[in-house]
């Protein structure tokens, strides 16, 4: 364990690049049209806040999980999805490839290089909306009704943020590891978490195992959580504290699964190469 | 010391590489040729720890190249036949990156990358972008970047090729620079002239096949065996190829023009002095008398013909 915490953070040499200033430099590859991507984002989660709130005469606080839940998929999906596809893209993964760095390492550093803009977009989503929801629920203006207790909607929005990150960027990593141009893995990714979020959330709700609640809004739409009601067959019982860990451990726990099948990804065209050659 | 033994490596039912062996001794520049398709960048990505091959192995200063991969990842420098750059990135930021990357410690890493620098010629560039660089200098670049961590090995595949006769020129000084400083260099080309006057030894690769290799020297000597005399008259050149034919020694000679005659000798050099002497006793009138330089591109269109081995 403390090796491996060594060989991924302390003596990992591409990670301590990564994190240091001129990392800069190398961050501004991360091309403008991902810049444009999470402005798109940004504004259209904005846009939602407003007409939600200009639209119901009743607004459950969750509805800003919901929104901070959306930002954190497609902001990590969008800062990682070119890393390891923009590499070969650029065919200078070899150059790392041969390096004496493990593909673990590798891997790491470019889930560290999406880390702090990720963690400060959803930051910067997630608390002035609960912030928004807590004077919403206090003060005169559309009555506000919450199902769940503020509290843990504060912990299920930066939990779930945070977990689903680490999930969808274990997602991106993956496929941007098996994905040989960066449109490739874009496309991909998108399709994987439309499957994975929306997809299986549709199914869910069709076949009736989830709430139709605002306040399971946040919760139901994960696949992990409907498939822990059916598991169980409790679906109408399992109480949302219970689902909330359900979901953010398995989110986790998938997460880092899906980061090491990357790296294992990575390892195998160690072995095999990359491309037949011109 | 580089020791391959029997490398293989097929994809599908294509063999890429077939049984390549050789050894390289620090100092030595291996120039290994071949046209394209032969098998050099498969050869090349399995020394560079990017292909396991099917069979063989390889061991680097006595580290095995498979089982001491990380090791012997941080002794070879591996240059790609392309130029794998990150965009928007200054060339002293690309160095350094890579010096970090090799764990290189941070307190030496500003000189690493001005002393690369300035081997490869690129001081006055440290500032600009890489990708705003011409071909030539790219390569380079690329070069300092095999160097940063000091290799014993370097693998460069096809570094020359796409650059204009003066950058070639500067690349090819480098190369032989660096093998004056004790580090083992394999260069691969599917032109010859490219490698011929800086490599000591060669390696002729054909569909996978080693055909053969060692010391420039050596290979140029074995060749003289049969060795080409150019002689020239003042005239009755063809009559003196008349009075060759059937000499022990010559293995054939060809009229060609009125006063030069070239001839395949296979004798020492005593019977060459005869073989003058009896032409001018005879009274023909020889008015030069040599043998024709045999070079690696003779070696290299005679060997990839069939004509040895
Ligand atoms: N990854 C690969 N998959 C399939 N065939 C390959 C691959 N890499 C190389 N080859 C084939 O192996 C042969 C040797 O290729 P290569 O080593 O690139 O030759 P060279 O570098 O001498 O031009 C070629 O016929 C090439 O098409
Ligand atoms: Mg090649």
């Amino acid at each position: 364990m403390k090796e491996l915490y060594a060989e991924l953070f302390t003596e990992n040499p591409v990670l301590h690049h990564a994190t240091s200033k001129f990392s800069r430099s190398l961050r501004r590859q991360s091309v403008a049209s991902q810049r444009v991507a999470l402005a798109l984002t940004i504004i259209v989660y904005m846009g939602l806040v407003v007409s939600a709130l200009q639209m119901v005469e009743f607004v459950d606080a969750s509805v800003f999980l919901y929104m901070s839940l959306f930002v954190s998929i497609l902001a990590t999906a969008t800062v990682l999805y070119g890393s390891l596809a923009g590499e070969r893209e650029r065919r200078s993964i070899d150059l790392l490839l041969v390096a004496p760095v493990t593909t673990n390492q590798i891997v790491v550093a470019k889930l560290a290089r999406a880390f702090w803009p990720v963690l400060s977009i959803v930051a910067a989503l997630t608390l002035p909306s609960v912030l928004f929801g807590i004077v919403r629920l206090t003060g005169k203006l559309p009555a506000v009704e919450s199902e769940a207790p503020l509290v843990l909607v504060i912990i299920a929005s930066i939990g779930i943020s945070m977990a689903t990150s680490l999930f969808v960027a274990g997602v991106t990593l993956y496929l941007s590891a098996s994905n040989r141009t960066t449109s490739g893995a874009l496309t991909s990714t998108l399709a994987s978490l439309f499957l994975i979020y929306c997809f299986s959330a549709f199914v869910a709700a069709s076949l009736g195992w989830i709430n139709r609640g605002l306040s399971d809004l946040i919760l139901t739409p994960h696949p992990f959580v409907a498939l822990t009601r059916v598991v169980f067959r409790t679906y109408d019982k399992i109480p949302a504290a219970w689902s909330l860990v359900v979901c953010i451990g398995l989110h986790t726990a998938l997460g880092l699964i899906l980061v090491w099948m990357a790296a294992r990804k990575l390892e195998m065209e160690r072995k095999r190469g990359n491309k037949p050659s011109a | 010391m580089l020791e391959v033994n029997g490398l293989c490596k097929s994809f599908g039912p294509l063999v890429a590489v077939d049984n390549v062996s050789f050894t390289l001794q620090p100092g030595d520049v291996f120039g290994f040729i071949g046209s394209n398709g032969a098998g050099k960048t498969t050869t090349i990505r399995m020394l560079a720890t990017l292909l396991e091959p099917d069979a063989g192995s390889a061991s680097l200063n006595g580290l095995d190249m498979r089982r001491n991969a990380m090791e012997v990842r941080n002794m070879i420098g591996y240059m790609p036949d392309f130029f794998g750059l990150y965009e928007d990135i200054k060339v002293w930021e690309y160095l350094d990156f890579f010096a970090t990357v090799y764990r290189v410690p941070k307190s030496e890493r500003p000189s690493i990358v001005d002393n690369v620098l300035e081997l490869v010629g690129l001081t006055t560039k440290k500032d600009a972008y890489a990708l705003s660089l011409s071909k030539g200098m790219q390569q380079r670049l690329s070069l300092a970047r095999c160097l940063v961590h000091d290799p014993s090995l370097l693998l460069l595949d096809e570094p020359a090729s796409g650059l204009d006769p003066r950058a070639r020129a500067e690349l090819k000084e480098l190369i032989a620079e660096l093998g004056k400083m004790g580090k083992m260099v394999i260069v691969s080309s599917h032109i010859l002239p490219e490698l011929a006057d800086f490599c000591n030894t060669v390696g002729i690769i054909e569909r996978g096949r080693l055909i053969t290799h060692g010391r420039v020297d050596d290979i140029v000597r074995d060749l003289q065996q049969t060795k080409v005399l150019l002689i020239r008259f003042i005239d009755r050149a063809h009559e003196a190829g008349m009075f060759l034919h059937g000499n022990e020694h010559v293995n054939a000679n060809y009229v060609t023009g009125p006063t030069t005659l070239k001839v395949d000798f296979t004798g020492e050099h005593e019977d060459q002095a005869r073989l003058l002497k009896m032409l001018i006793d005879e009274g023909y009138q020889v008015t030069s008398y040599m043998e024709e330089a045999i070079d690696l591109e003779d070696v290299f269109l005679k060997v990839t013909t069939g004509a040895v081995n």
